[in-house]
């Protein structure tokens, strides 16, 4: 049954229609579909026999659907000594420690310079920004000689690489903490706390909302990064980097159902996390602000 | 009056030794906290590209002063089409243009989110899928679909009646799809990126807009695109200096086979699976001096940018 209500929305949706608004549209979809239909394909591939996914590439359903697949992904997916298991594992600490370790040095230097004046305060955050624009296109090779020389590759160490407290993380802290009213610290000091306690009871707790909300950008971004892993960390390939290293070492011989159950598994995590979370993750990929 | 001075001196001297203890104290705080920061730009900034400088004026067989990196940079451009490091830049440029069209379809069609076409919530959750899915996933998936026997491929040979090539394992292809793939998965994100930019807008400009009889393409070309210029503007100039670094997931896609290689890739060849520290030492530099005059005229250009629109 069209009831009029249906009706008069309709007439005004064709009001509002222009082409540049169908043509907008018919790209979006388009685009939506090749990005579902890329993960429908997966999903699909991962679900066949070895010989299906071969003779049947273009089809996405399979004729039988093979969730044993993703249990042999627990035993075939390996990377020299590592199996899936140690890949999240490594992914895990990788992760968490990349974001945790970035975000406490980002937020207490942006903290400082926000807040407190003193001298040498400008020449740092000009430092902080400079440092970020200027392309050094040859301190790769130094850099990694370095980690090499210090212990940081192929060890744990690496994320004490993390602690720069510059980058794009800083520059967000930074106008967000000096948005913050000083006011609630000047009454925290009345009453005797230190400076210390000012930023970690007082200041931590407002900037809360805005810090968990780029801690789980981060903690996406670490999870799908694979250059860290196959850069410096060749003994600790996470899910992402070991993946690729499994398609790279058994390109011959691959069993490419089991390969593409391990591919469903590794988006798991961050799915969860961004559905989970998506108001607070999509209010904060936001641009802007960006001179000043 | 005498004596009340007298009584007020010490008062005056224990204020300014508290004063002091307590400036001391807050720039004692102050360096502690930042300690941490400060180490880490002394060691992996300024260390690093004094190291890498010197890197690049040493014979890496011979451990002596040389110019010899520079010369083997400048040897294999000479060596014109051949050229390995020519091809790179060439293929770095096209990533570089990629990207600067991806930021203007992006920002054109961020508009229509932001105008709420029909099922925007559903395409702003698709948009994100680039970000949520690792590269290493997608370009799984893109290969496959590209490979042979995979739906691309059936496609092809549907329109072209022939048997399609291997897209990723062509020159004449690989490159090119590697562009397109980067493109793709960019697009979306940047249009979250810009409509989001766009939402900050108030209502208000764009209810008078409407009451002025302002249509939906004016308003787009004559009030949403310079209220966001300054914002477009500055990601457009941030590109540009950091040309010689764009790039795509070479390693994932080809290895930097097939022609496929950039900077980026080079750079990383290079230094970590074959060593060569004082040779990309040597091509860095050139590539950082080349860079500088773009960086120093990208600055005065986003100097001369309106400053962000306060709303």
């Amino acid at each position: 049954m069209i009831n009029n209500q249906t009706i008069k929305r309709f007439t005004k949706l064709l009001k509002r229609t222009s082409v540049a608004r169908i043509i907008a549209f018919l790209f979006f979809s388009f685009y939506a579909f090749t990005m579902i239909y890329a993960l429908a394909w997966a999903f699909g591939a991962s679900l066949k026999d070895p010989v299906e996914y071969f003779l049947s590439k273009r089809k996405i359903l399979p004729q039988k659907w093979l969730f044993e697949n993703y249990k042999e992904a627990f035993s075939l997916l390996r990377v020299g000594d590592s199996n899936i298991f140690s890949m999240i594992f490594n992914s895990l600490w990788l992760t968490f420690g990349q974001a945790t370790i970035s975000m406490i040095t980002c937020s207490t230097t942006a903290f400082i310079i926000a807040k407190y004046e003193f001298k040498g305060r400008k020449l740092l955050y000009v430092i902080s920004i400079t440092s970020m624009m200027i392309p050094l296109y040859g301190s790769f090779a130094s850099g990694f000689r370095l980690y090499m020389n210090i212990g940081f590759y192929d060890s744990p160490l690496i994320l004490l690489a993390s602690a720069s407290g510059v980058g794009s993380m800083f520059l967000i802290m930074h106008s967000f903490y000096k948005g913050v009213s000083w006011e609630y610290a000047e009454a925290a000091k009345i009453d005797g706390a230190n400076e210390f306690y000012i930023y970690v009871k007082i200041m931590l707790p407002i900037a809360f909302p805005a810090i968990s909300a780029i801690y789980m950008v981060m903690l996406i971004g670490g999870w799908n990064d694979y250059t860290t892993s196959i850069y410096y960390l060749p003994s600790y390939p996470t899910l992402a980097s070991g993946l690729h290293t499994y398609k790279t070492i058994s390109s011959f011989n691959m069993n490419f159902p089991v390969y593409f159950a391990g591919i469903i598994m590794s988006c798991i995590p961050t799915f969860i996390l961004f559905i989970s979370f998506q108001e607070k993750i999509m209010n904060s990929i936001t641009i802007g602000g960006l001179k000043g | 009056m005498y004596m009340t001075e007298l009584a007020i001196v010490p008062e005056v001297a224990q204020s300014k030794t508290i004063k002091r203890k307590n400036t001391i104290k807050k720039y004692l705080y102050i360096y502690c906290m930042l300690a941490v920061p400060i180490v880490h730009f002394l060691v992996f900034y300024v260390y690093v590209n004094f190291d890498s400088f010197m890197l690049a004026f040493i014979d890496q067989h011979t451990g002596l002063w040389s110019f010899d990196n520079f010369q083997l940079v400048f040897n294999d451009i000479g060596m014109g089409a051949a050229s390995g490091l020519l091809s790179n830049i060439k293929n770095t440029i096209l990533y570089f243009l990629q990207g600067l069209l991806s930021n203007i379809l992006s920002f054109v069609f961020a508009y229509f989110i932001y105008k709420k076409v029909l099922l925007h919530k559903i395409f702003r959750f698709v948009f994100v899928i680039p970000m949520i899915v690792s590269s290493v996933v997608l370009v799984a998936i893109y290969s496959n679909i590209l490979s042979t026997g995979g739906p691309v491929a059936v496609i092809y040979s549907f329109f072209t009646g022939k048997d399609a090539p291997a897209f990723l394992y062509d020159e004449r292809y690989a490159t090119g799809c590697i562009l397109f793939f980067s493109l793709w998965t960019g697009l979306g994100m940047n249009i979250i990126l810009f409509s989001g930019a766009m939402n900050r807008i108030p209502q208000s400009v764009i209810e008078y807009a409407k009451l002025d009889g302002v249509g939906e393409m004016k308003e787009m070309v004559f009030i949403v695109m310079p209220i966001i210029a300054p914002t477009f503007g500055t990601i457009m100039l941030l590109s540009c200096i950091s040309v010689f670094g764009a790039s795509g997931p070479i390693l994932l896609f080809t290895d930097g086979m097939y022609g496929t290689s950039t900077i980026s890739y080079w750079m990383y060849a290079n230094v970590v699976l074959q060593s060569q520290y004082n040779y990309a030492a040597a091509f860095g530099l050139i590539l950082t001096l080349a860079s500088l005059p773009i960086f120093f005229l990208m600055r005065f250009l986003v100097k001369k940018l309106p400053d962000d629109i306060e709303f």
